[in-house]
């Protein structure tokens, strides 16, 4: 009995404070989030660098007013032929620089076959876009 | 000489500390540096060229996969397809410019056709993404 009314009393005195400790949060948790987050941003973020070439839309075979006048430089799996003719890398940019000297508005027609992959024809527009000539576009042969 | 601490020897109280520093900003580096984006429907390695221009980021995406499949703005579509498509895209966002993501190994008479196409539903400049040949 007495030593009930001893709890008793103790419960009704004012709580003691808790004896001042430095509180301490653990960082364990952040520490996931964090992780978590920069996985997501490793794995979500873009860093590719990407570059464009600006193209005209293709001219087409049967409109005539278009076509005519330009040059024609097809690309073939093996090898290239302006206007007809089997020519090389090298002699191509040489002979279109000097064509764009002469003639700065001279239209290229860039006829790709079938077979050539698309790398193949960036190529060859690059090397006519560095000749100096500025006037180019692919040629579409109708369906096929 | 013995030179003593002040406060005496202090236990380091989270070992973790610098490991959390270094995680943050990575983070932060991962979080300003890169860019996010939807992911493309398909893997697409586009073709190296040295152009300089940088690719811009709101434009009509026309992807074009190396065994000939085309996805528009997300969405897989039939050749036939296409020319509706590019046109209601187009019709909807007039400001937007048309930006063709295509395989380098892509037969290119492919990707004319595409352009034909464009030209078709009334695209008359757009561009040809590629990357950066990597040294």
């Amino acid at each position: 009995m007495k030593q009930q009314m001893q709890l008793l009393s103790q419960a009704n005195r004012p709580a003691r404070r808790p004896p001042r400790r430095r509180a301490r949060i653990s960082l364990t948790p952040l520490i996931d989030v964090v992780f978590i987050l920069l996985v997501f941003f490793m794995l979500a973020s873009n860093f590719t660098q990407w570059r464009q070439i600006e193209i005209d839309v293709p001219q087409r075979a049967g409109q005539g007013a278009g076509a005519k006048g330009s040059v024609f430089l097809e690309v073939t799996p093996d090898g290239l032929r302006l206007s007809g003719q089997v020519i090389s890398d090298e002699e191509l940019s040489r002979q279109l620089s000097r064509l764009a000297r002469v003639r700065p508005t001279q239209k290229i027609l860039i006829k790709p076959a079938k077979g050539v992959p698309l790398q193949r024809a960036v190529i060859i527009l690059e090397l006519v876009d560095q000749a100096g000539i500025q006037n180019v576009s692919f040629f579409h042969t109708g369906k096929q | 000489m013995h030179i003593r601490r002040i406060g005496g020897p202090r236990k380091n109280p989270e070992p973790l500390l610098p490991l959390i520093n270094v995680v943050f900003l990575l983070l932060i580096f991962f979080m300003l540096a890169g860019r996010l984006t939807a992911p493309d429907a398909f893997w697409v390695q586009v073709p190296e060229s040295a152009s300089q221009s940088h690719a811009q980021a709101e434009a009509i995406t026309i992807l074009v996969g190396q065994d000939g499949r085309i996805v528009l703005e997300g969405l897989e579509i039939e050749n036939n397809g296409l020319l509706l498509a590019v046109r209601n895209e187009v019709e909807d966002h007039p400001e937007r410019q048309v930006q063709i993501k295509a395989d380098r190994g892509v037969e290119a008479v492919k990707v004319v056709s595409i352009l034909d196409t464009l030209r078709e539903a009334g695209v008359e400049k757009l561009r040809l993404l590629t990357e950066l040949p990597n040294r």
